[in-house]
């Protein structure tokens, strides 16, 4: 019994010792690069203060009645009120909609990239990058100023269906049918400069040696792109589409601006739901509610086509 | 040299007297707009510019330093509110009163009920209350707005205008021998003649934040009988804004307020028929960057007073204009119709849509709240209030007095005719029923039903779903007491 005991008394002894060391050695090991951690504390107490605690407190008014001064609890109220919403449907359906073409439209800026990859003279392909990213320069809302006009009634498009012998009358952000279509259209060929540098660096970064074999071996043409070029940028391609797929439930900002959710509910989405919430409503809560389950509906989608890509992967 | 550094801590101490009396006289102004354009003149709005060198010129009187600060008017609201619950708020807040964005928070506010039957020492009557024309309690009870309690005041436009009205092309209309219409069915019939010379009829904006303002008359016509029972049931007073959105949750928990009620299908049908008949068809998504009825695509538009100002004197102005009130929904149009005159906008005293002022609480706590009133009493003495009236488009009227009287030039007259005719009264001003969901779930209905998309009977199914999940919120967010409201009324 006593063998026992003084067994056990050794082993707590020793536990306490090596955690009595390992927290020695943390300590001294945060002591050893301080330097490091000094300079990295202001950024990660500013993300705590601007984008964990902001996210805390989403969480918490979710379950209140909060107007920003006062709140009450009131349980999962504004999650039913968001889940009951006759709307919800349809604005998940245009954000389906939207992911769908998102992610298709992924292909152009890959496109885009490979050819100047494959342009043999280099100045060319340094000026075609440059052309492609120029773009960046204009703000974001000459884009918005110049899609709007495009879609008006008097607008360019009208204007070249008109020149073709087209009588469009077609107010094209005015329509239920073609307002959503409109929204997806803009930005008309979807290259985005970031996502064609990204897919370049991709392409730039497959060793030449894997080429010259596959050369070799009598790869060209399709069949280089398809089982050569193509697989190497799949990391590339796995973030990217990821990033599209946060970015789009996210985003309202061209809902909100080229039509403010209409006409009706025809481009409504929840982001913009969240958004009219706060910003109409002061219903912080409700907004806060909507805002989490944006947050959950984006978390599980990351997972399903991570685990997706993983898989096709193995 | 002993007494060299005494004179030295004397002036030392006096110029720091200075400095400290010189900061407390320093006052921020929270300023409706860009103060930029009011400072350089000739801004498109010429209210807002005045009151802009009002209170430049009582700063250069009081020997105070004032700094403006611009509010974009995108998202005022919202984002005054947010500062008045931050306690962020400049000293004072020059805006144009709204009650619903104030809600609950009137306890962050100065409130100058008690000042009103003190003397305002820039003005020339007994009371500062007594500064503001004519009966100033119907028109600070318009510009206070909640309880009774005076927490605006403000410069005012003393006559009896609506703030909407429709602009028309005096030109057009003379040339296709027009008459200014009176009623509905006259205004669909003018309507329809343009259409038949080729012209578009009338500018609607659906994108844009004055859509429901347009709207709103039609529906406040239209839904007169459902008001009448809201007031009766709750015993209200008849007044500008006298339903309250406490009112509509119980007219729409009671069935009082529904999307099968006759007057609010009718409403809608009749919107419909007027923008068929009447609108540009671009209506729910037009080219914002350009004026279509200044610029001849079409012969009327919607719009406030303030455009009188920008109209009058814009260089692209090739025609002579004029205005109407938006006329009386007669049997003819609708055989639902009651009211024998149309719903207008605006209070029935000037005071409510002249610059007003509020003073955060902070303003006190940080010990300026003296200077603050002081700069509110001189903005709104009587006196004052006619150097404003003097710079603005539309002139200050006694409602007693004609505009002929005040205004001879016939085009002027023609000018301004559908602000003065006819004279706004109780009766007239809009009560503040309608959609009461912040969102506007009516108009973004309404705009599904007229693309054709639904039946006006699922127009109705659908707005009743939205009115009913809109009550149920608001009972849960304001912590209304249903056991208190009123009894059902019997069907």
């Amino acid at each position: 019994m006593t063998e026992i005991r003084a067994t056990r008394a050794e082993s707590t002894l020793a536990k306490t010792n090596a955690e009595g060391v390992r927290r020695k050695s943390l300590l001294r090991s945060i002591w050893k690069n301080r330097v490091l951690y000094l300079l990295l504390s202001p950024t990660i107490i500013g993300m705590i203060v601007f984008q964990y605690y902001p996210a805390l407190t989403a969480f918490w008014g979710s379950f209140h009645s909060w107007d920003g001064r006062r709140a009450r609890f009131v349980g999962l109220f504004n999650y039913e009120f968001f889940l009951e919403d006759p709307r919800l449907l349809q604005s998940w359906v245009n954000i389906l909609l939207l992911l769908i073409f998102n992610v298709l439209s992924l292909s152009m800026p890959l496109l885009i990239a490979y050819l100047i990859y494959r342009l043999p003279n280099p100045t060319h392909r340094y000026w075609y990058r440059v052309l492609v990213v120029l773009p960046i320069i204009a703000p974001g809302f000459v884009f918005i100023v110049l899609w709007r006009w495009l879609f008006s009634l008097d607008g360019g498009i009208n204007i070249i269906l008109r020149s073709l012998g087209v009588d469009s009358q077609v107010v094209w952000l005015g329509n239920a049918n073609t307002a959503l279509g409109s929204i997806m259209f803009m930005g008309f060929p979807w290259i985005d400069a970031f996502t064609v540098l990204i897919f370049l660096a991709g392409f730039i970064a497959i060793p030449t040696e894997m080429l010259d074999a596959a050369a070799v071996d009598g790869a060209s043409g399709w069949s280089r792109f398809f089982r050569i070029e193509l697989p190497q940028v799949q990391g590339q391609i796995k973030v990217l589409v990821i990033l599209t797929f946060i970015g789009t439930v996210q985003d309202f900002g061209r809902a909100l601006f080229m039509t403010r959710g209409g006409p009706g509910y025809a481009t409504m989405v929840p982001g913009l739901r969240m958004y009219n919430a706060f910003t109409q409503e002061s219903a912080y809560g409700y907004a806060s509610a909507i805002g989490v389950i944006l947050f959950i509906v984006i978390l599980v989608l990351t997972l399903i086509n991570q685990r997706l890509i993983r898989s096709s992967e193995s | 040299m002993r007494k060299s550094v005494l004179w030295l801590c004397i002036v030392v101490l006096l110029l720091s007297v200075g400095v400290v009396s010189a900061q407390e006289q320093t006052l921020t102004i929270s300023f409706w707009g860009n103060v930029d354009e009011y400072e350089a003149g000739g801004s498109n709005n010429a209210a807002w510019e005045a009151s802009y060198n009002l209170i430049k010129q009582w700063a250069e009187e009081k020997g105070v330093a004032v700094e403006f600060i611009s509010q974009p008017i995108d998202g005022i609201y919202d984002r005054i509110r947010t500062q008045l619950i931050s306690g962020t708020l400049p000293d004072v807040v020059a805006m144009y009163p709204a009650n619903s964005f104030l809600n609950g928070n009137l306890d962050l506010l100065v409130d100058l009920t008690a000042y009103m039957s003190q003397p305002n020492p820039y003005g020339s009557f007994e009371t500062w209350g007594d500064e503001f024309w004519y009966d100033q309690s119907v028109g600070l009870r318009d510009t206070a707005i909640p309880a009774g309690q005076v927490y605006f005041v403000g410069n005012s436009l003393p006559s009896n205008i609506g703030q909407l009205v429709i602009y028309y092309n005096n030109d057009i209309f003379t040339e296709q021998g027009l008459q200014v219409p009176t009623t509905l069915t006259e205004l669909l019939t003018t309507c329809d003649t343009l259409k038949g010379a080729g012209i578009t009829p009338m500018f609607n904006d659906g994108t844009g934040p004055f859509f429901g303002w347009y709207t709103l008359p039609i529906v406040e016509g239209m839904y007169a009988p459902i008001t009448e029972k809201i007031l009766a049931a709750w015993g209200a007073e008849d007044a500008p804004f006298a339903v309250t959105t406490e009112m509509l949750a119980w007219a729409v928990q009671n069935g009082v307020l529904s999307g099968s009620n006759e007057y609010v299908l009718e409403g809608a049908r009749v919107m419909n028929e007027l923008a068929t008949r009447c609108w540009n068809s671009d209506w729910q998504a037009p080219d914002t960057s350009v004026d279509y009825f200044l610029t001849n695509r079409t012969a009327m538009t919607i719009n406030g007073f303030w455009m009188l100002g920008l109209y009058g004197g814009s260089e692209e102005m090739t025609f002579d204009f004029g205005t109407f009130a938006f006329p009386v929904i007669d049997t003819e149009s609708s055989p639902l119709a009651t009211l024998p005159f149309a719903r207008r906008w605006g209070g029935v005293e000037g005071g409510e849509i002249g610059n007003s002022y509020m003073i955060p609480a902070t303003t006190e706590a940080n010990g300026k709240l003296d200077l603050a009133i002081d700069l509110l009493q001189y903005l709104t003495a009587r006196s004052t209030n006619d150097q404003w009236c003097a710079t603005q488009p539309m002139p200050c009227i006694p409602p007693d007095q004609p505009v002929s009287e005040v205004v001879t030039d016939p085009a002027q007259q023609r000018e301004l005719f559908g602000f003065y005719n006819p004279t706004m009264s109780n009766d007239l001003a809009i009560r503040g029923i309608g959609d009461p969901t912040p969102d506007g779930v009516l108009n973004r209905l309404f705009m599904t039903y007229n693309s054709g998309s639904i039946t006006l009977e699922e127009l109705g199914q659908q707005v009743q779903t939205e009115w009913e999940r809109w009550a149920e919120r608001a009972i849960i967010d304001n912590g209304w007491d249903t056991s208190a409201w009123p009894a059902a009324p019997a069907s």
